[in-house]
């Protein structure tokens, strides 16, 4: 967990003040002076070389006999890091074949030494808890203290995954009837993978592999080709945890891998996070093929700011919310209904863009930066799109994210900075659909009942939070709204790995969620056992 | 001139590593001086407990960020501190009183940083706090010393 300080990686705008008053210092000089004087820290790269991506089956890492391989690219470097191969239809059925015959003797371990497993891995992770939030950052562009975050949230869920010999519990009655007993108990099914989406490359495959594996099934992981790396450095500790070969696997690919895995017969059931287009045909592939499935989905998440919030608290929790991972997470505020009187509305504007302008953009590992790059040209693209369309469409754009200004001297291709439109209504484009990116919409509403119309009027039920020093309007509002993460005075209502991960209307698609004893329940099966001995 | 600012959690954390790292190896430093002098064996070991409770102080800031950081907090958008008001020179302050003046500075810096992530990272508040309170004491210790 040491945090290393180093020479600093491209940060010329930093020292432009000094470079103008003296021109005749040497800038490598300079730029060690100015980081000595005011600590700058530029935390080292983890990865020097490019990665080429291998599969990981039966316990064996194996080169892709494909030629179809893709970049992974630092999105704010623009640099190369990494070759990922879309896997071979062959190369997906052996890994289907490897988790189906590690099935047996795994499902036949005691659930109390699959858990030291997940112990070992724990201690793995923390082990190499900043080399793996590194890596986060250099694949994805999340800054430091995001990616710290979500390597925690993925341990978290180890470590409730570690429980498992008391989560997995059934229950039973004596005497159901005279001299009879019933019991329920809970087994595993089999085979399970994960599809997850880029925006958290590391975090989100555990919302489902520590528990697929404590419960006794074997598990094939996808990672997302847009991220991959930490899938693989998280693979590789798997590996020195020692779990027997075809209990983890990793099979690297794009949409066509994904599709052979929910077509396997062999497979069980399917885990989904990306987009809502993609999870409904996933969900109805999976019910007719009589798969388990958790499919989370897009959203739109809605903001309520009362009067009464107060705002010194409230906009640095706005600020995580919008721009935090740079918008792309489906717990994201999108849209701000701010409630109450003119005067309110004046304070809350001026201070939300006041706040929003100051965000340094910039490399992640940049401890100074707050906002990192969107994850790919194409991202940024797709938001640039969607500002075009807002500004189309009527709302006015008081802070134009367009207008790049990041610390560093990095490419500018996937980096924007803030955006922020008011006026917006909840029919524009931009206040309807997924922009995935940071771009705050502010809406008005006269009362509750207006905003929660406003809120239910749009398809996605993901998260919705209030502002507010109410107890009883806040109460109000957690019991009307319709979404599956509700936050009072927090911005990102993301779970804790004990609770699961809601969602509600085209936000999710399934019964039971990701995470704690709903993931249990997912991974198992409930056999009811009734005896009676004559 | 530019300034940078704490704006990040992270950028605090590792500024307190510097802060601490730095007041260590000035004690050991001046424990090293005294060394010869048997009568001030008792500043010795006083100057070597400090070192070693700045590492302990690094652990406790370590454990409390690395403990609670999620993808939940505000880590990043809080009111930033200046890194100019708590800067420290370990090479001109070498009598007590600048010793002293030091310790004011980093027990400021806790105090001020604490108060920054009360709302949004209070354990590692928390940890400041506690390590406020050991610098106070510490300058008392320092002002006994020098009589």
């Amino acid at each position: 967990m040491n945090i290393s300080i180093t020479k600093l990686l491209g940060a010329k705008a930093h020292i432009e003040g000094e470079e103008q008053s003296r021109p005749q210092m040497g800038k490598e000089h300079k730029i060690l002076k100015y980081a000595a004087r005011y600590w700058i820290m530029i935390l080292e790269e983890p990865l020097k070389k490019i990665v080429k991506l291998k599969n990981y089956i039966d316990g064996e890492w194996a080169d892709s006999q494909s030629d179809q391989i893709l970049d992974v690219v630092n999105p704010a470097t623009c640099e190369p890091m990494g070759k990922v191969p879309l896997s071979t239809r062959a190369e997906v059925w052996r890994a289907v074949e490897a988790a189906q015959e590690a099935f047996e003797d795994w499902r036949d371990t005691p659930p109390v030494t699959r858990a030291r497993y997940l112990f070992r891995l724990k201690g793995l992770m923390e082990d190499n808890f900043e080399f793996l939030s590194r890596v986060q950052t250099m694949e994805h562009g999340k800054t430091i203290d995001e990616s710290r975050g979500e390597t925690r949230r993925g341990i978290e869920n180890v470590e409730v995954a570690c429980g498992t010999p008391s989560l997995m519990m059934g229950y039973n009655l004596e005497d159901i009837a005279t001299g009879i007993d019933e019991q329920l108990i809970r087994q595993p099914l089999g085979v399970f993978c994960t599809l997850p989406a880029f925006n958290f490359p590391f975090m989100i495959p555990l919302w489902f592999m520590p528990y697929a594996v404590a419960t006794g099934n074997t598990f094939i992981i996808k990672p997302s080709p847009r991220d991959p790396i930490s899938q693989e450095k998280l693979c590789d500790l798997v590996d020195r945890a020692g779990f027997p070969p075809g209990v983890v696997n990793v099979v690297h690919g794009g949409a066509e891998v994904a599709s052979v895995l929910l077509d396997h017969p062999d497979v069980k059931g399917v885990s989904f996070v990306g987009s809502t287009n993609v999870g409904k045909d996933v969900y109805q592939r999976c019910g007719e093929a009589g798969k388990r499935v958790i499919a989370q989905c897009g959203a739109k998440n809605f903001l309520v700011i009362a009067e009464d919030a107060p705002l010194d608290k409230t906009i640095p929790a706005l600020m995580s919310s919008f721009f935090g991972n740079t918008g792309q997470r489906c717990l994201s505020g999108a849209n701000a209904i701010v409630m109450g009187k003119d005067e309110f509305y004046d304070r809350f504007i001026s201070a939300f863009i006041d706040v929003a302008s100051r965000i340094r953009v910039g490399y992640g590992l940049d401890e100074s930066v707050q906002m990192g790059p969107l994850q790919s040209k194409e991202s940024k693209e797709r938001v640039l799109g969607y500002i075009e369309k807002g500004v189309e469409e009527g709302a006015k754009l008081r802070l134009d994210g367009r207008k790049i200004k990041i610390v560093g001297d990095y490419p500018d291709t996937c980096f924007l900075n803030p955006a922020v439109f008011e006026g917006v209504t909840p029919d524009m484009t931009i206040g309807r659909e997924e922009v995935f990116g940071p771009v705050a919409s502010i809406m008005r509403a006269g009362n509750m009942d207006e905003a929660l119309d406003m809120i239910h009027d749009n398809p996605y039920g993901n998260a919705s939070c209030i502002f507010t020093s109410s107890g009883k309007l806040a109460r109000e509002f957690q019991r009307r709204v319709r979404a599956g993460n509700v936050g009072i005075n927090i911005g990102i209502a993301a779970p804790m790995a004990f609770f699961p991960f809601g969602g509600m209307k085209d936000s999710f698609f399934g019964v039971l969620h990701g995470q704690g004893r709903e993931a249990v329940r997912f991974f198992t099966e409930s056999k009811v056992v009734i005896q009676r001995w004559f | 001139m530019v300034l940078v600012e704490l704006n990040t959690a992270s950028a605090i954390v590792s500024f307190t590593k510097k802060l601490e790292e730095d007041s260590a190896k000035l004690y050991r430093e001046l424990a090293e001086k005294e060394k010869e002098k048997e009568k001030e064996k008792e500043r010795r070991e006083m100057f070597l407990s400090f070192a070693k409770e700045n590492r302990d102080n690094e652990t406790i800031v370590e454990r409390a960020y690395y403990g609670v950081i999620s993808d939940q907090v505000e880590s990043s958008f809080f009111e930033a501190l200046d890194t100019e008001e708590y800067g420290i020179d370990t090479k001109r302050s070498r009598d007590l009183g600048g010793i002293v003046e030091i310790e004011e500075t980093i027990q400021r810096f806790y105090l001020d940083a604490a108060e920054r992530l009360r709302s949004f990272l209070p354990d590692v508040s928390n940890a400041f706090n506690r390590i406020s309170k050991r610098r106070r004491k510490r300058q008392k210790m320092l002002l006994e010393v020098d009589g």
